[in-house]
């Protein structure tokens, strides 16, 4: 791995954040900023992660200059005014905070459902959210079972969106009679049904409730040795050139995308055979040739040594007490290319 | 209603199809000026002219003469941003669009590495025009590199990120069924841009910004790298938790009901509200310790507790009442009709002058307890040209005519030439 260079741009340096959370959305925003070169000073609460939820706590936390307890109103009084951000949960005393704040900066807050309404008071969870906002009811395992997922990517989304809204807010005008500190809320219900592509939209439009049709059907593919994802919405002469079946180019089943939809069984069992005959390396070789989208669907093992994160410096160290130090991904967004000119470099010698 | 942190910012949107325009649409719902540009002969593909076959996606199952406006896909993930057709293929219309990047404080593209600087639009191009401008760009695995010319959908990212073998558990790889890559994607995408945006405030300098689509998906789930890395995966099992027992969707009636039991009075007070508390099997795991022991089994023994509930809505309020995380599966119908989303004013009702008028899906963002977002319809193929080139590029009716006639502007929307 290539040393991360010490000239790194920082997008946010001199920024000063407080982190104050104890869910996973409000930590990840927090570490967004730590990520981006904000100084970052967190109080944990006080119980200590125990179990899995170590390599969770050690991933959130990266980066930030982490204490414990110091959480009483005076003290967090006194100490608010050196913040540009305040990030919290909830059920902070906010309105006793914000007056000891300094103007331009900001509060950031996930609520897990929202600051009002029926389930203002619910408990959520990764799995809560994803089956409230909608998103588990659109996967369904090959038995029909609805599945969430894993992890906490939801969560990790409204922090996402938290540390977006947080940073628009930084150092911007208020508007008329808005106030000097800005307070942002995002949901994490909301979140989860904000990223269906247009779920609700094609319901008001017309009834339906189908799920199936994207920009064109995917298909898991199972190899002799391993699983593929195929993307079949490109252009069908490209998947007849894939498939070596000249028959097949102008069939009317398959032509456009609409019409592999309505016959998207028969074209799945089509991969599945085609598929089945090969090996990953074979189906992959032979899609890069067509120009079909098709790609190996590998572990997390395969991921850390993936070449391409290797070449972009796409790890960093991370320490997970009394474990060790291992890997995370570092920020998906490289500022004035500072951790890939190594790669052109590469190339071009 | 609140303009928005981001008012004031002007945002020049190359972007197209899913993970770019929700990156778009995430800084549009933010307060910022975003102009989306399509070619007038190469609209956005989800306005669904290459998939007009996929009728549930238009008002009545009905694509009509009109289809470029009436796509459902187009209209969500555009809302709020300004439209205009622009061929830059044609010197008069690079022109225009060095223009617009003239007055825009951003540039955000997803083509694939190489597109831009090909067309006149790269990095170099712009900062001749804007020498302070971010400069977006969101290709799938970065500008070079073995992989940089791959295809870059959203499921390829679920796959080579380890997204889809995770979500599967101990089966076969398993896809969302939405492509969350795509939007994880845009909502960095739009990350990176507004952190900019705020170093550009204190500093006045603009940036290159490169977001790799595929990364973007990796720091969704950077735990379990490191515990990979460490020699600690965790086992996977299909909607399953490391922290909750039992932890699952349970079929209730014609619905799923999704519970996390996170401790022993959860439990306890599961059991309650199912009204099984004399089930032995209440007692046998009623410690965590015992139902982690015990997983399949447990998991067995809700799913039969709640499989006599037919009322899924009910039970699901029941067992928060009680303390117990749950939730309905809902379906799309389930969202629009739901009380919290309707109460908080999750949905933007908004006249499209193509589809009349309906509810479309905000995004999570409140300021000062203000929604931010859902202010106007998504444009129009061409909508804006006229006013885009009139109050940003300072063209006349007659200039803007010619552009026209010249094909270098679409037809407006209403000119009966401009049809699906």
């Amino acid at each position: 791995m290539p040393p991360a260079s010490p000239e790194a741009p920082r997008l946010l340096s001199g920024i000063r954040v407080l982190d104050l959370t104890t869910d996973v959305a409000g930590a990840y925003c927090a570490l967004q900023f730590a990520k981006c070169g904000a100084d970052v000073d967190r109080i944990d609460g006080d119980e200590p992660p125990s179990g899995w939820a170590v390599y969770l706590d050690a991933y959130l936390h990266a980066g930030k200059n982490r204490t414990r307890g110091g959480r009483d109103l005076a003290g967090l009084q006194a100490a608010a005014g050196a913040y540009d951000a305040v990030i919290g949960d909830p059920d902070l005393p906010w309105a006793d905070l914000a007056g000891h704040l300094r103007d331009g900066a900001v509060t950031a807050t996930v609520d897990p459902f929202g600051e009002t309404g029926p389930y203002r008071d619910w408990r959520g969870t990764e799995l809560v959210f994803a089956s409230a906002g909608g998103a588990t009811g659109y996967t369904r395992a090959p038995d029909g079972e609805p599945v969430f997922g894993f992890g906490h990517r939801y969560e990790m989304l409204a922090g996402l969106y938290l540390f977006t809204a947080a940073c628009a807010a930084l150092g911007g005008e208020p508007g008329p009679g808005e106030p000097r500190v800005p307070a942002i809320r995002v949901s994490a219900m909301e979140t989860v049904a904000s990223v269906l592509p247009y779920l609700t939209t094609q319901y008001v439009y017309n009834g339906s409730l189908s799920t199936v049709e994207q920009s064109g059907p995917r298909y898991t593919g199972a190899c002799r040795d391993g699983y593929v994802v195929i993307y079949a919405g490109g252009p069908w002469t490209d998947i007849v050139a894939m498939f070596e079946r000249p028959e097949l180019d102008g069939d009317a089943r398959f032509a456009t995308p609409g019409a592999r939809f309505r016959n998207e069984a028969e074209l799945g069992r089509m991969f599945a055979d085609w598929c089945g005959a090969r090996t990953v390396a074979e189906v992959v070789a032979a899609a890069d040739r067509a120009n079909v989208a098709i790609c190996p669907a590998v572990g997390l093992a395969d991921v850390l040594g993936d070449e391409q994160l290797a070449l972009r410096d796409g790890w960093e160290p991370v320490e997970v007490p009394g474990v060790g130090t291992g890997r995370a991904p570092r920020e998906p967004y490289v500022v004035n290319r500072w951790r890939t000119a190594g790669i052109a470099a590469k190339e071009n010698a | 209603m609140s303009t928005g942190p981001l008012n004031g910012i002007r945002v020049l949107d190359f972007t197209h199809v899913w993970s770019g325009p929700m990156g778009t649409r995430t800084l549009a719902a933010l307060g910022a000026e975003v102009i989306k540009v399509e070619g007038p002969k190469r609209p956005d593909m989800l306005r669904g002219v290459r998939a007009v076959g996929v009728l549930s996606r238009y008002p009545e199952f009905t694509p009509g003469a009109d289809s470029a406006n009436r796509n459902a896909w187009f209209n969500t993930q555009n809302t709020d941003k300004y439209g205009v057709t622009v061929d830059i293929k044609d010197p008069r219309g690079l022109a225009l669009v060095h223009k617009i990047a003239a007055t825009s404080h951003v540039f955000i593209a997803n083509y694939r590495p190489g597109v831009l600087a090909r067309i006149g639009m790269g990095e170099d191009d712009l900062r001749a025009v804007r020498p302070d401008i971010i400069y977006a760009e969101m290709p799938g695995y970065g500008a070079d590199g073995p992989m940089a010319g791959m295809q870059a959908y959203g499921a390829q990212f679920e796959a080579n990120s380890g997204a889809a073998a995770v979500t599967g558990g101990d089966g076969p790889p398993l896809l969302t069924g939405y492509a969350l890559g795509d939007a994880v994607a845009g909502i960095s995408a739009a990350a990176a841009v507004s952190a900019a945006v705020a170093s550009w405030r204190r500093t006045g300098e603009g940036c290159h910004l490169e977001i790799a689509q595929r990364d973007a998906m990796l720091s969704m789930f950077g735990e379990y790298f490191l515990a990979e890395s460490l020699g600690r995966p965790e086992p996977q099992r299909r909607n399953g938790s490391p922290d909750h027992a039992p932890h699952g969707v349970y079929r209730a009636g014609d619905h799923w009901v999704a519970i996390a039991v996170d401790d022993d009075a959860q439990w306890t007070a599961l059991a309650d509200v199912l009204n099984v508390a004399a089930d032995p099997a209440v007692a046998e795991f009623g410690t965590h310790k015992a139902r982690r022991a015990g997983l399949d089994r447990v998991e067995e023994v809700t799913a039969a507790w709640v499989a006599p509930y037919t009322d899924a809505s009910g039970l699901v309020a029941r067992l928060q009442a009680a303390g117990v995380p749950a939730a309905l599966v809902a379906d799309g119908a389930d969202l629009v009709a739901d009380r919290h989303l309707r109460a908080a004013g999750f949905f933007a009702e908004l006249d499209h002058p193509s589809t009349g008028r309906h509810e479309y899906p905000g995004l999570p963002f409140r300021m000062n307890g203000e929604r931010l977002g859902g202010r106007t319809p998504a444009p129009r193929f061409g909508e804006h040209d006229d006013d885009v080139l009139t109050r940003v590029c300072g063209l006349d009716a007659a200039a803007i005519a010619e552009l026209r006639a010249d094909g270098v502007i679409a037809p407006r929307p209403d000119d009966p030439r401009q049809e699906g």
